[in-house]
């Protein structure tokens, strides 16, 4: 994902993670793992997966626990592609 | 029952459970709301010592303590029992994982590699308490085949409740291993990231 912008990214987190929750999510949905089912402990790996390859951020542990809803998402990978640009490591 | 099997995965392995596992056991399972699709745990850690005790001598039941490869740290549970010899087959269950683990795929492989491989099973079978969505999801993400519904299996505060019993069977996990295992794989990279 070479040139999004870093307000684009939250759109596309919740594009991404409709593929994955097989659900519409809109712009203003608070989307959480405690209220959605269908994000179980795979599906949480498979959509940290996506968002991994499609934006091009690598997560970690203590990310892996911060992510409770589709909001954390978003803030997380901003916050990874603004640093990573920054340091002149992502594209 | 004493049994020796270990099995290892990229960033967890199961080994088997002792005495000394009790007050871990007991913290685990302490969490009534976490817990609330469980039967329900011993009442100290040294009931849960004393059911241990009574586990080491029932025959058909393996139960494991879930560690990372790495720092020999405990973060979860996982049992296989009611084995069927003639049958082939067992229940796993017993499964609990602290909150912040990322221990949930790789267990759930080494709990099948167990079943499969050090067993020699033919199929493997789990019952979750039919309110406890994300579980189903869980076993319905990694393709197992819900079969059957068990009415009011379990009480839970005065309410019973119906339990799905999903299956795996060794040809199943054939078709799902290399995925599953390819997933716990870089799940393990977060881990040491």
């Amino acid at each position: 994902m070479a040139n999004i912008t870093v307000n684009a990214v939250e759109p596309e987190v919740r594009r991404l993670l409709s593929l994955v929750l097989h659900r519409p999510v809109g712009e203003s949905d608070e989307v959480s793992r405690a209220a959605e089912p269908a994000w179980d402990s795979l599906k949480h790996v498979e959509i940290v997966f996506l968002m991994e390859d499609h934006f091009g951020v690598r997560f970690s542990e203590p990310d892996l626990n911060g992510i409770e809803s589709a909001s954390d998402l978003a803030r997380i990978v901003k916050t990874k592609l603004t640093r990573a640009r920054a340091c002149g490591t992502a594209s | 029952m004493r049994h020796g099997i270990v099995t290892e995965g990229a960033a967890y392995r199961l080994r088997p459970v002792r005495v000394d596992d009790a007050e871990f056991i007991y913290e685990l399972r302490r969490d009534p709301w976490r817990n609330r699709y469980l039967h329900r745990g011993a009442e100290s850690a040294e009931a849960q010592r004393r059911w241990l005790e009574e586990y080491f001598a029932r025959p058909g039941d393996y139960y494991f303590i879930i560690e990372a490869r790495a720092t020999g740290c405990r973060e979860g549970t996982a049992g296989i029992y009611n084995l069927d010899p003639e049958e082939r087959t067992a229940e796993w269950g017993r499964w609990v994982v602290r909150p912040e683990s990322l221990a949930a795929v790789e267990s759930t492989c080494l709990v099948y590699r167990t079943v499969f491989e050090a067993l020699d099973l033919d199929a493997v079978y789990c019952r979750t308490i039919a309110e406890n969505s994300s579980a189903l999801a869980f076993h319905d993400s990694f393709g197992l085949e819900r079969r059957r519904v068990l009415p009011a299996y379990l009480e839970v505060e005065g309410c019973w409740l119906d339990a799905i019993e999903s299956w795996l069977t060794r040809a199943r996990w054939r078709e799902l291993r290399a995925d599953a295992e390819t997933k716990a794989q870089r799940v393990a990279g977060w881990k040491v990231a």
